[in-house]
């Protein structure tokens, strides 16, 4: 079940998982902001409310957004109400409206002014739209010639002329220049125009079949000369208006001359106459304002969008959050699964690694901030024209998840990548910036290095520099000093170069000594003293060195050698000790035995006896010989001999021990002669304890194989010798421990002899300048011996 | 009656050499330091003398020494002392053999015997005879073929007769293995053979008291094998 986890199939579910968690965010947050924003058409385009989806008011009317394009609402209402008095009388546009131009241009100001200049209001839109144009004329600079003829250098075309007259000229008087009706004019043309745009527009939104606003503004001078803007049909009075939005559902209620202002909706007092204050050159003393909002959204707008989304969406908003968190949960759950299993294929397996984890890791960063990046936008993208173009929720929702599903997907490859990096230690392991950096260091360590060594190979330390060199820089600029200053000069400095150069001899002689010296104790003559007599300096120094080390090697060597020689005198006198008891015991038991004994016990026991004591002369023989031979004590007397002759003579002495056991001898030797140098009873006690060694533990009814043959090393002859035989019991040692004195191949030491035989032929073979190896190879015994071969 | 003078300061080995050498038919003297066996020596008859070395008061060495300016009978060296340098000394100040402890009793007796015949019958061969060959106690008599070591008769196959000798004909010289098989076969030796070597072992076990310290028959180990000159 653990190990089911970690199968592909496992982990590919839970990859599903995920994903499915991860499209249910997408379907739930996608619809949830389908709905929750409200898209609104008013003068300065579609743009968007947002409805609070966590508000809790529960009535539309009461969110934010209701307040907020009622306040809108309200705004474009005053507005609207203000430019149709601008353009209209009697309620119906009036082309033929005469305009006041400095009147107009001045309608902020508090106080009224003169006036006379005036245009039709449809002269003023048409030439707003067609543009106001100039023309440069001489007559203009010539009558203007000093007054501001810089800012107004140019004459105003007169496309239209005022009502009533010819040209602006005829109303230039004392009071008002030709520039300030010009300036009166332009302002207005362009203020007109511009309303004019936006009286169409709010003509349009403020249908009365087109929104679900309803408004009803009465304003009015002090005259009582009451105008009435609506747009709802059929009212007779302002009573029967005020009843009629009052029962609309929401309304606002403000009467200017008795200020009461009356509301049920969030639209404060305040708030409310700041939109008026705009206008307050239109919303003098005396008017009415009444708005309302048909909360039955008979036709389509803002509000009834708002309302409708609102609706939608609000029911479902509590399961839409627990859903969005239990896919939150769900993903993160899978994602934290996903995240520890990846890579492995078992509880303890080793990291695998896919194909894109081995990249390097800056490309693969990179690769994967690119794919993912470009992934996202074009997601972000997509949605973001299926919003503006697609009018179709559903597919919006569809593009959505699809958008990000496939950033996910991109998203998690990646990521999961960089995990079984992080998990196998290959992130920084594969990084560029590593290999960089290993480079990096290995190239500065090289030239720290080279750097080094050229320092070094220039001088060793610093003592050696200040005493070879700067003394070398004085002696030359002595040279140059003295050479310069003539002939005597060259004369001193002559004697003083045959000086230094009496003084760089005599110290290469002392170095010569030194270096004999240690030649010397190289060789082994520990005695070398070296004379220090005309020495100094390092030079002394060096020779006392080497003199001390010599005296110490000496010691070292007497020491050693003289315990060597003291445990070889111990052993003899020993044995010497024991052979007396023993000559006794051997030679009465000798006489036991000629005792006529009819007691087969005590014959058994006789045998014993003597057995033992013959193995006890041996050990004390083999004993005192190999102590002698360890500690050198032997006197070698070197003739030169026939190897093959020797091996003849010794088969033929052990001819009939071997077949005794049967071992049949195989003999590989070259016919010619083959001559060493050694001392021939030595050599002959190793070949007699190889012998015996065979003898003794060769397996019964075996061959031995003896081979004798020429080799050339390093230029030299040498003739090898060796025997191989089949060992009767299991060889469970080393090769080296037969050869160290006492030990042997039987660890119970049952069997005859001493276990010197194979150390003593080993010390005797050394001693005679050859080679003694034995190798082991299973039950494959064999020893192989190499003497330098001399000519015949 | 043969007397034998026997010194040792041990008393049990003294003892043992006594009954095997009684038992051979000899008068023992037992002695048990230096300057005793020389008392003994002075104050009777003896024949051969058989000492120790490490003794107290005096050594066999020094009474060795002292012996030999009054005497020149067969003196058997006993020791414990095995070492070349221990032999060669005790045979240079005059004795004639030097027997190692431990020793075996039978080779002291053969030796002894080989001693006495050879001090007690010095001088009495036949030299003019061509046809005896003799090196010590060892005589061969090409006439009858006959070979006598210490008197007693010693049987040799025909090969090892011839072996032998051509070996006591040119005392001194050494034969190798090839030599001595081209002069007794008549062939040319060809390869190496262990023939002629286990001969040569077989002649010494018939010849020698101890074939492994061999005193007539002797082995150069890797040249050849020779008879040394007396």
């Amino acid at each position: 079940m653990t190990n089911f986890i970690y199968t592909k199939k496992s982990k590919f579910c839970f990859l599903v998982f995920q994903n499915i968690s991860i499209c249910a965010i997408a379907v739930c947050i996608s619809v949830m902001f389908l709905f929750s924003s409200v898209p609104v058409s008013g003068i300065y385009g579609t743009y968007q409310y947002g409805i609070d989806l966590f508000d809790s008011s529960g009535q539309f009317e009461d969110t934010d957004v209701f307040y907020y394009l009622l306040s809108d609402s309200v705004d474009e209402v005053v507005r609207y109400a203000v430019i149709r008095e601008q353009m209209e009388t009697e309620g119906v546009f009036d082309g033929k409206k005469v305009i006041d131009i400095e009147k107009f241009a001045k309608r902020y100001e508090y106080g009224s002014s003169s006036g006379s200049l005036s245009y039709y209001l449809e002269d003023l839109i048409r030439w707003g739209q067609y543009g106001i144009e100039y023309e440069e004329s001489q007559a203009a600079k010539t009558l203007f010639p000093q007054e501001q003829g810089n800012l107004y250098p140019s004459k105003l075309i007169e496309r239209y002329q005022p009502v009533d007259a010819e040209s602006i000229m005829d109303f230039v008087s004392e009071e008002t220049s030709y520039e300030e009706l010009c300036g009166y004019l332009k302002n207005s043309i362009e203020s007109l125009s511009y309303n004019y745009y936006q009286y169409r527009q709010f003509q349009n939104i403020y249908k009365v079949d087109k929104t679900n606003l309803r408004y009803y503004i009465i304003t009015g001078d002090q005259d009582k000369n009451t105008s009435i803007y609506s747009n709802i049909p059929g009212m007779k009075n302002e009573m029967e208006a005020e009843r009629y939005i009052r029962n609309l559902g929401k309304h606002i209620y403000y009467d200017a001359h008795n200020l009461s202002f009356d509301t049920d909706t969030l639209i404060g007092e305040e708030e409310f106459t700041g939109y008026l204050n705009e206008y307050e050159y239109a919303f003098t003393d005396n008017y009415k304002i009444m708005i309302g909002i048909d909360t039955s959204y008979p036709n389509g707008d803002g509000f009834s969008n708002g309302y409708h989304n609102y609706n939608t969406v609000m029911p479902y908003i509590e399961p839409f959050i627990i859903l969005v968190l239990i896919s939150v949960v769900l993903y993160l759950l899978c994602f934290v699964i996903i995240t520890s299993l990846s890579g492995k294929s078992g509880r303890n397996s080793m990291i695998q690694l896919s194909g894109f984890d081995l990249c390097n890791t800056e490309c693969s960063v990179f690769v994967a901030v690119l794919i993912c990046s470009a992934t996202g936008i074009v997601a972000a993208l997509s949605m973001n024209w299926l919003y503006e173009v697609e009018s179709n929720k559903f597919i919006f929702i569809i593009g959505a998840v699809l958008g990000i599903l496939s950033f996910h997907i991109a998203f998690m490859y990646f990521y999961l990548s960089l995990v079984r990096r992080i998990k196998a230690k290959t992130l920084w392991k594969n990084s560029l910036i590593r290999k960089i950096l290993i480079r990096l260091v290995r190239f500065i360590r090289f030239i720290f290095r080279q750097v080094q060594k050229i320092f070094f190979r220039m001088c060793d330390n610093g003592s050696t520099i200040a005493r070879t060199w700067i003394p070398y820089l004085l002696f030359l600029f002595m040279n140059l000093v003295f050479v310069l200053s003539g002939w005597t000069g060259i004369l001193i400095i002559f004697i003083f170069d045959l000086l230094i150069g009496i003084y760089l001899y005599s110290e290469n002689k002392a170095k010569q000594k030194i270096v004999s010296g240690v030649e010397q104790i190289k060789e082994g003559d520990m005695s070398c003293q070296i004379d220090t007599k005309a020495m100094h300096g390092d030079v002394l120094f060096l020779a006392n060195a080497v003199n001390t080390m010599g005296d110490a090697i000496r010691h070292a060597v007497e020491t050693s050698m003289k315990d060597e020689r003291l445990k070889a005198d111990l052993i003899t006198n020993v044995s010497h000790d024991i052979k007396t008891p023993l000559t006794s015991i051997i030679n009465y038991v000798n006489l036991l035995k000629r005792e006529n004994i009819e007691d087969e016990n005590v014959k058994k026991y006789i045998e014993i006896l003597e057995s033992k004591s013959q193995r006890l002369k041996q050990l004390t023989e083999d004993l005192v010989e190999a102590s002698k031979i360890s500690s050198g004590n032997v006197t070698l007397q070197i003739t030169r001999l026939n190897f093959i002759e020797l091996l003849n003579q010794t088969l033929g002495e052990f001819s009939e021990n071997f077949e005794k056991k049967n071992l049949s001898i195989v003999l590989n030797v070259p016919d010619q002669p083959v001559v060493i140098e050694a001392d021939s009873r030595h050599i002959w006690r190793v070949i007699e304890n190889l012998f015996k060694n065979v003898e003794k533990y060769a397996m019964e009814n075996t061959r031995v194989y003896i081979d004798i043959s020429d080799e050339t090393k390093n230029g030299e002859q040498y003739v090898t010798f060796s025997v191989k035989n089949i060992s009767r019991q299991p060889l469970n040692f080393d090769a080296n421990d037969l050869t160290e004195r006492f030990i042997r191949g039987d660890v119970a030491r049952s069997t005859e002899g001493s276990g010197l035989g194979l150390s003593i032929a080993k010390d005797l073979t050394l001693l005679q300048g050859g080679t003694f190896e034995i190798y082991l190879d299973g039950d494959l015994f064999k020893i192989m011996l190499t003497f330098r071969k001399m000519p015949t | 009656m043969i007397n034998i003078l026997v010194c040792d300061d041990d008393k049990e080995i003294v003892d043992a050499i006594a009954i095997y050498l009684e038992q051979e038919g000899y008068h023992i003297i037992k002695a048990y330091d230096g300057e005793e066996a020389i008392r003994l020596l002075k104050n009777n008859e003896v024949h051969l003398l058989i000492i120790d070395v490490m003794m107290p008061r005096l050594d066999g060495i020094h009474a060795t020494l002292k012996i030999r300016e009054i005497s020149s009978i067969p003196i058997i060296i006993l020791s414990a002392k095995t070492e070349d340098a221990d032999k060669i000394l005790g045979l240079n100040i005059g004795a004639d053999d030097y027997v190692s402890k431990p020793f075996n009793p039978l080779e002291l007796v053969a030796r002894v015997k080989s001693h006495l015949r050879r001090y007690t019958k010095l001088g009495n061969l036949q030299e003019d005879n061509q046809h005896i060959y003799s090196v010590g106690g060892l005589v061969m008599n090409d006439e009858t073929k006959e070979v006598m070591v210490d008197d007693e008769p010693v049987r040799l196959t025909p090969i090892e007769y011839n072996i032998l000798l051509l070996l006591v004909k040119n005392q001194g010289r050494v034969y190798s293995i090839d030599q001595i098989y081209e002069n007794i076969w008549n062939e040319e030796a060809i390869g190496a053979d262990n023939t002629v070597a286990v001969h040569i072992r077989h002649i010494r076990e018939k010849i020698e008291i101890n074939p492994k310290e061999p005193r007539y028959l002797k082995v150069v180990w890797g040249v050849g094998y020779k008879i040394e000159k007396q």
